[in-house]
């Protein structure tokens, strides 16, 4: 904790989004319940005391608390709905549609990762575009004029990969486990 | 008389060697533009760069300059009006860092320029070698 920004425990990834999602869960949507668990754990603890967040929801799926400074990441997950509107054959080629569930654990790893940076670092994260990925997966490309980082969440695991690279022949690949995310072995997509 | 005869049916196309200098044509849909950005290199979204059928191909289709065009390679599309068309240099695919096999590969008696980038993901759903893939592209054909 730095001594900087004074923290309190305010919850900013919402009990009402776990409870929320153990309710699809008993209604049979397989959202996973390791990825809850996990999210209970992982509940970020911090935002500092004067801050004002704003509300991102999507329908009875996902109830996220955004702070100020961060107001650009509603946005992105207001853009990245059209995911779910895509249908089969979006491509003319024999494309499936994208599941909900996977949006979801999008949605939740972005928020998150955005949240550690912008605690632990006290930086914003590069503004995420949450893409339609290859085979019901779904890209998250996080990308300025220097680097790009592109993660990779997939329908059916929760092992997600991410290559990065900078404009001058540094890259960085490697795997997410989604259950158990370091956080540290993956690159910090600020501005720099 | 005989159905087989060789004067019925043309022969088959030849596999050919495709040179590092010539221009490989690839279709690429609207869906897999994002239309809010300005920078025509940014705005393809990586997935533009997914062997298909998905999920089990691991080359992408590309048509060979010698024997078809840009445009020729958009009408091929079912939709035409919803595809661009992106280019690429087969000797920028085959050196590093893309280091992709490109080869001819003719359908038979239908289109002579159908040739394969090989190896597209080696690992399912690769984000490296689509973020590789969009930096070696060109525009061709725009598409809104």
């Amino acid at each position: 904790m730095t001594a900087d920004i004074p923290y309190t425990s305010q919850y900013v990834t919402t009990q009402s989004f776990v409870s929320r999602a153990k309710f699809n869960v008993s209604k049979g949507k397989s959202v996973g319940r390791s990825f809850l668990e996990r999210i209970e754990k992982n509940i970020i603890e911090v935002v500092a005391s004067n801050e004002l967040c704003i509300n991102y929801e999507f329908k009875d799926v996902i109830d996220l608390q955004i702070p100020v400074e961060l107001s650009y990441l509603r946005t992105a997950y207001e853009k990245s709905q059209y995911i779910l509107e895509l249908e089969n054959d979006w491509d003319e080629n024999g494309a499936l549609s994208y599941k909900l569930e996977t949006w979801i654990k999008s949605i939740n790893f972005i928020h998150e990762f955005s949240l550690i940076i912008f605690r632990d670092f006290k930086r914003k994260i590069i503004s995420p575009k949450i893409y339609h990925g290859p085979s019901q997966s779904i890209d998250i490309l996080l990308e300025n004029n220097k680097y790009s980082l592109l993660i990779n969440i997939p329908p059916d695991s929760d092992l997600g990969i991410y290559y990065g690279k900078d404009k001058v022949g540094n890259s960085s690949k490697g795997e997410i486990n989604l259950n158990k995310i370091n956080y540290a072995l993956i690159p910090i997509a600020f501005n720099f | 008389m005989n159905a087989n005869s060789s004067q019925n049916i043309p022969a088959p196309f030849p596999v050919e060697v495709i040179d590092d200098d010539q221009k490989l044509f690839y279709r690429i849909h609207r869906n897999n533009i994002d239309h809010d950005i300005v920078d025509r290199k940014e705005k393809i979204r990586p997935v533009a760069f997914d062997p298909k059928p998905s999920p089990h191909s691991v080359q992408m289709s590309v048509n060979w300059e010698k024997y078809s065009s840009a445009e020729a390679t958009r009408l091929s599309a079912p939709k035409p009006e919803l595809n661009g068309v992106l280019s690429f240099i087969s000797g920028k695919i085959r050196i590093s860092p893309v280091n992709l096999n490109v080869t001819h590969s003719p359908t038979q008696r239908t289109n002579r320029s159908h040739s394969h980038i090989h190896d597209v993901l080696s690992k399912k759903n690769d984000p490296e070698i689509r973020l590789l893939l969009r930096d070696s592209c060109e525009w061709e054909i725009d598409v809104n």
